[in-house]
């Protein structure tokens, strides 16, 4: 187990290490220079050099990604020769000149309401999809069945855009019963916090229940079909136990890989839920930093989201041996 | 021994609609029955029993003839454009009210302008659609084949090759899938225009088009090549391989002309469902900016325009949000249909 | 049962379909008139009762409350020195004010005062080449400490810096003529000398000295850059978010792209300032929402919703709701000061007869009815807004606002024009509207390419002398009403610059920068009639570019916001003045 947790967190942080090299030279490659972005109209030569020399666009390639990645362990100071000067403490992803922020501090705004949105989703698709699959694949052929199918069909079908903007008019603009979204931290007040992500959270809920729902009754659908589960019953164990003992948790498994990669590839940013019920969270961070080439926000937001879908990766894996008995890691 | 692949082979399914689909097994390799005459009532191959089971589907029956009607309707759109004599961009906005409303009834429907007119630009509704969708179509479909095309090539080579080029292939999929795409695609798309055009060329709507296709390729042929490496893993021992490798056929015969055959089933359903995913995904781009441009005629832009007016003039919300429910919705329906039919097993 | 899922949704939208399916759209119904053009009698005053505070009450007006400005997107700039945009001058005179400033009402009829100072400046020679500004008594900062004409010496210093470049520079190129403002003085950063042509003779009195008389100066004293700014409390490049507080409101906390919160200023008196108000206990400025969502937001009016306001025009797509009686009462729509052309660049289009032909074939009516119909604007046929004074309405071409396709081919005559590149900011309205030019243009025999351009860069891309481009959309208003703002930036060829430009025309006539200088000199009185007919003269000789269409705004507020009116200065709503009603 040891041995397979090291290697798997070693492949990780190389992945990791590629991914920002990609971002590195991808935004390297981008023609309009962020300093002159930065900068603005009437910008002279010395103008954009100065800040360049602060964004240190001036340094190669190599050196500007050295000294990001030593930012991370030891922080460090950003300065362009004047009296300006910004310092960045460990574990530094960069400083944002547009904001004056840091990127950590920028990060730790967005983060949590991104989490949040997921998290109240994620439950939601879960409790609902799940079980709404597992019991309509018990019940096969039945007119729950025949529904369930029908929704979960329409719902893999539509879009967030749609569906969420239907919502917000049905709900919000036209009969007012529910506020427009917005974010309340958690340890402020639960009641706004829940109140105010209701929304988001039925609209991604929504869509994902459905396909959630049509992949656990055909994962239960197979594991029913199985010779396991039939034996079980030959063997005249009761009907609910073999449900429940067996035949769930074999098909369980799976939905656990992809609910762990779905939730760790959200986690990342969800842009057009963020954008649609005007939450500010790392999706939407991160797309506005692109169009400003704010670069310091763009490669740390894209590592994090690559961190969320690693470690997503590697709890799947562990979660993955400890369900299912079959697999033994080595 | 097999070894136990810790990697789970299922796809990552997207908040967007991407239908998770389950790793299929297909039980036994297409055995053709050489020189042998088929009796009645044995002898059907796999491929056979599927057509037989998806022709006896009325669900497949009816998504099928929805969406041939569909890509029909798509292809012909040059036709209608002669026919009704109105061309997609053409502006009607002598036919708009001083807010730039459709005049008239339902959203300026009449027998000129069946389903109305666009608020703002006032270009026929039912034109933008027919262009839109050729547009949406093309784009999903070649995205679907080149993805698959890329991800089986992968995926036999990762599954049949074993040893440090299998690793480095899975590694390459765990980066490709760590990598968000939204970012991938906004910084990319503006960069390679950059590089082939020059600031007075007009940019081709076909190399906007080309560039969604391969970003999308891009990113999506991770879930085919993990799914036919696993498939390739599971045949690769079995006897009928061992047979043509002791028959001294080469590795190529052996990947292409062996193994490919029998797992064309499971790529055939991730390739029907991947098209609907790329449909709407599609229309997504079109809210980050980096959609088809105008004026070429883009389903998904219209989605996202047609949206805004939800309130104001829901014919024009309607029109749009119909068609493309309808053909996700009928493509869906196929893919599942397509699975049954090819997996007996899990029919219901 | 798959129908039945599906008919969940489209359920949703037949309610909204049998809403509006029964009643046929009319001409009559949705007419948006965008307001009767006032043109501005904006004068300056220097009575004594006008120029002495408290500003004039609102009648029901009450104190408290806080108002939400709900805004797509930050502030480029708060710092006086580089506040060139109309929204944050509105923002900045809460919190800092000028030597000068306008009393309005809403009325069109504004009063140009003393701010700072006790009147909007005094020409001393009477020649406009000596100003003097005398601060008021009882000036104070946040801090509680006095403002010294010396901080307005030193605002005005450091506007001159390289890095603080975007504010206007009117002064500063009066203060040293011939070449680049900046090009001689670079600010008072380095060896903190202070720009020639300054005295603070005492911390009460600023004075000006110009080699040439500019008559103008009271107007220019208004903008932002004239604003204290203690050295002590100059953050230089951060100063663009927490300025130094003399006006009614300080900076609580300000989020970059989130909110900015304001509160009272304890240390502002009331009976100092002829201009505000300041009625609210606090602002807040968010950012972040689309447009539409705001827009919805304040057409339901949910409670929370009440008190807010928004700068940004109503998308087309929420336009033909606010004529209901309950939102047509919260709308504040009119002409402003800004024109928008389409620009021609003449670096490449030289020939005069081309442009005539652009300015017939331009569909005026589409370009307008693809970002919301009248209500967005009017069809223009002069280069000066309507606002500006001393403005004269004529047509020296008589186009049809749909265009004249057949004037083109007859001005044409048979020849075929060059293919044109027409950029455009790649917005979703910018789009739809660069879509129905080229879709005019190519109705009309032009042979037309779109480009979109990153909306963050458009104006610094198409402000490059040598562009690719020959056509683009840009506004233009004056920054204060009269013609001297506007054709001298927009038409003085000797103002061309490699980069940055204003004169997105790239236009360069003789003739006609000699009379810009024979305007300048006349006096006050004479100088409006005269750009006026320099504007007919610019219009019928030369035609540099193509006045599309004099921009009208559509703002939309909370059924608790009191007093709201458009400022004619700046074109969107006025918060010196507004109130939360209780």
């Amino acid at each position: 187990m040891v041995r397979f947790l090291t290697r798997r967190v070693l492949v990780g942080v190389v992945t990791l290490i590629a991914i920002s090299i990609i971002v590195f030279g991808l935004f390297f490659a981008v023609p309009s220079s962020p300093a002159k972005v930065m900068c603005g109209k009437n910008c002279d030569a010395a103008s954009i050099a100065q800040v360049e020399t602060r964004l240190g666009l001036r340094e190669p390639i190599v050196t500007q990604y050295t000294k990001f990645m030593k930012g991370i362990f030891v922080g460090r100071t950003y300065a362009d020769g004047t009296a300006f000067e910004r310092r960045c403490d460990a574990p530094c992803l960069g400083y944002s000149f547009r904001n004056d922020e840091a990127v950590t501090t920028i990060l730790s705004r967005t983060v949590p309401v991104t989490i949040s949105i997921v998290i109240g989703a994620a439950i939601l698709w879960l409790l609902i999809g799940v079980s709404l699959g597992m019991v309509s694949a018990l019940r096969r052929g039945t007119l729950f069945d025949k529904l369930a199918i029908g929704i979960s069909l329409t719902g893999a079908s539509m879009q967030v855009f749609f569906f969420g903007l239907i919502l917000l008019f049905l709900l919000v603009y036209t009969t007012g019963l529910l506020p427009f979204p917005s974010y309340t931290p958690f340890t402020e007040n639960p009641a706004k916090w829940a109140q105010g992500l209701i929304l988001p959270w039925v609209t991604l809920g929504f869509l994902n229940s459905a396909i959630y729902a049509r992949l656990s009754r055909a994962q239960m659908l197979e594991t029913l079909s199985e010779d396991f589960v039939r034996t079980a019953r030959a063997k005249g164990l009761p009907l609910r136990r073999v449900y429940t003992k067996h035949a769930l948790r074999a098909a369980i498994t799976p939905i656990v890989t992809i609910a762990g990669l779905d939730i760790g590839a959200s986690l990342g940013g969800t842009f057009i839920t963020e954008t649609i019920f005007g939450l500010r969270g790392l999706g939407k961070e991160t797309v506005e930093a692109v169009g400003f080439l704010n670069l310091p926000i763009v490669v740390a937001t894209v590592l994090l989201a690559a961190v969320f879908i690693v470690v997503a990766n590697l709890i799947v894996d562990v979660l993955y041996a400890v369900i299912d008995p079959r697999v033994r890691l080595s | 021994m097999r070894k136990t692949d810790s990697t789970p082979e299922l796809p990552a399914t997207t908040t967007d609609g991407m239908g998770g689909t389950v790793a299929l097994e297909v039980n036994s390799p297409v055995d053709a029955p050489v020189g042998e005459k088929a009796k009645a009532f044995v002898g059907r191959s796999p491929g056979q029993l599927a057509w037989l089971r998806l022709k006896r589907d009325r669900t497949a029956k009816v998504s099928a003839i929805t969406l041939l009607v569909l890509v029909v309707i798509a292809l012909l759109s040059p036709v209608i454009e002669k026919l009704r004599g109105i061309a997609p961009t053409q502006p009607f906005t002598d036919k708009l009210n001083d807010y730039a409303m459709p005049l008239g009834y339902a959203g300026g429907m009449n027998g000129t302008h069946w389903l109305g007119l666009e608020p703002g630009n006032g270009r026929d509704i039912l034109m933008q659609l027919v262009y839109g969708m050729r547009t949406s179509l093309l784009i999903a479909f070649a995205a679907a084949i080149v993805a698959s095309a890329i991800g089986v090539l992968i995926g036999i080579v990762a599954g049949y090759a074993r040893g440090w080029l299998d690793t480095a292939i899975n590694w390459v999929i765990d980066l490709t899938l760590a990598f968000p795409f939204l970012i991938f695609a906004l910084a990319i798309i503006p960069i390679v225009e950059d590089n082939f055009y020059g600031e007075r060329d007009a940019i081709p709507a076909s190399f906007r088009v080309i560039l969604i296709i391969a970003t999308f390729a891009l990113f999506s042929w991770t879930y085919t090549a993990r799914l036919v490496r696993g498939q390739v893993i599971a045949l690769r021992e079995r006897e009928f391989v061992e047979a043509a490798r002791a028959a001294g056929a080469n590795t190529g015969h052996i990947l292409f002309r062996q193994l490919l055959p029998n797992i064309w089933a499971p790529i055939l359903v991730t390739l029907s469902l991947n098209v609907p995913a790329f449909i709407t995904t599609e229309a997504a781009l079109a809210f980050v900016n980096i959609g088809v441009i105008e004026p070429t005629p883009d389903l998904g832009r219209m989605i996202f325009n047609s949206i805004q007016y939800v309130a104001s003039d829901p014919w024009y919300t309607l029109w749009p949000g119909l068609t493309i429910f309808i053909l996700v919705l009928a493509f869906n329906l196929l893919g599942d249909s397509l699975r049954d039919a090819l997996d007996p097993k899990s029919t219901r | 049962m798959r129908i039945k899922g599906g008919a969940l949704v489209v359920g949703a939208l037949a309610v909204a379909l049998t809403a509006t399916g029964c009643n046929a759209t009319t001409n009559e119904g949705g007419s948006g008139d965008s307001g009767e053009a006032k043109t501005q009698s904006g004068s300056i005053s220097y009575e004594a009762a006008d120029n002495t505070g408290p500003a004039k009450a609102v009648d029901g007006a009450t104190k408290g409350g806080v108002i939400t400005v709900m805004q797509v997107s930050d502030f480029e700039h708060l710092d006086p020195a580089r506040n060139y945009v109309n929204v944050q001058q509105l923002t900045g005179n809460l919190i800092y004010r000028s030597l000068a400033g306008y009393v309005e009402d809403g009325s069109g009829k504004m009063l140009l005062v003393g701010d700072l100072a006790t009147n909007p400046g005094t020409d001393v020679n009477k020649d406009c080449k000596v100003w003097e500004f005398k601060l008021r008594d009882g000036l104070k900062y946040e801090d509680g400490s006095a403002v010294s004409s010396k901080d307005v010496a030193w605002g005005i210093a450091r506007s001159f810096a390289p890095e603080l470049n975007e504010g206007p520079h009117y002064i500063q190129q009066w203060l040293y003529p011939g070449g680049g403002y900046n090009a001689t003085y670079k600010g008072p950063y380095e060896g903190g000398a202070m720009p020639a042509g300054i005295d603070t003779p005492d911390d009460k009195t600023i004075k000006f000295t110009f080699a040439e008389p500019h008559c103008d100066m009271p107007y220019a004293a208004a903008l932002p850059t004239s604003a204290p700014v203690p050295q002590a409390k100059d953050t230089k490049g951060q100063y663009d978010l927490k300025p130094f507080s003399s006006g009614p409101y300080k900076v609580k906390s300000y989020t970059r792209d989130n909110a900015l919160e304001l509160e009272r200023n304890p240390n502002w008196d009331a009976n100092t300032d002829p201009i505000r108000t300041a009625y609210p206990d606090g602002y807040k400025f968010t950012f972040g929402l689309e447009q539409q969502q705001i827009a919805e937001r304040l057409v339901a009016d949910a409670p929370a919703d009440q008190a807010s306001l928004t700068w940004g025009d109503t998308p087309p797509a929420v336009l033909p709701r606010t004529t209901a009686a309950n939102v047509a009462n919260r709308v504040a729509k009119g002409p402003t000061q800004y024109v928008w052309y389409l620009g021609v660049n003449n670096l490449r289009i030289k020939d005069k007869k081309i442009r005539e032909a652009l300015y017939y074939g331009l569909d005026r009516d589409a370009a307008l009815k693809a970002i919301g119909g009248t209500s967005a604007g009017t069809p223009a046929s002069t280069l000066m807004s309507p606002t500006t004074a001393g403005f004269e309405a004529f047509d020296v071409y008589n186009a049809p606002p749909t265009g004249d396709v057949n004037k083109v081919k007859e001005i044409l005559g048979g020849t075929t024009p060059p293919p044109l590149v027409l950029a455009h900011s790649n917005t979703a309205l910018r789009t739809a509207q660069a879509e129905a030019i080229r879709a005019s243009l190519v109705k009309a025999g032009f042979q037309v390419t779109l480009k979109a351009i990153e909306s963050t860069s458009y104006y610094d891309q198409v402000g490059r002398k040598n562009n690719p481009y020959d056509l683009y959309l840009h506004g233009w208003g004056s920054d204060w009403p009269t013609g001297s703002t506007i054709i001298p930036p927009l038409y003085d060829g000797r103002e061309i610059a490699d980069e940055g430009n204003n004169n997105l025309a790239y236009f360069n006539d003789d003739s006609i920068n000699t009379e810009i200088d024979k305007i300048r000199a006349m006096p006050a009185a004479e100088q409006d009639a005269a750009w006026t007919a320099l504007d007919k003269k610019l219009m019928t000789d030369f035609l540099p570019e193509i006045p599309a269409y004099y921009d009208a705004t559509h703002e939309l507020y909370g059924s608790k916001v009191g007093n709201a009116y458009l400022s004619d200065a700046f074109g969107a709503l006025q918060l010196n003045k507004i109130f939360v009603k209780q």
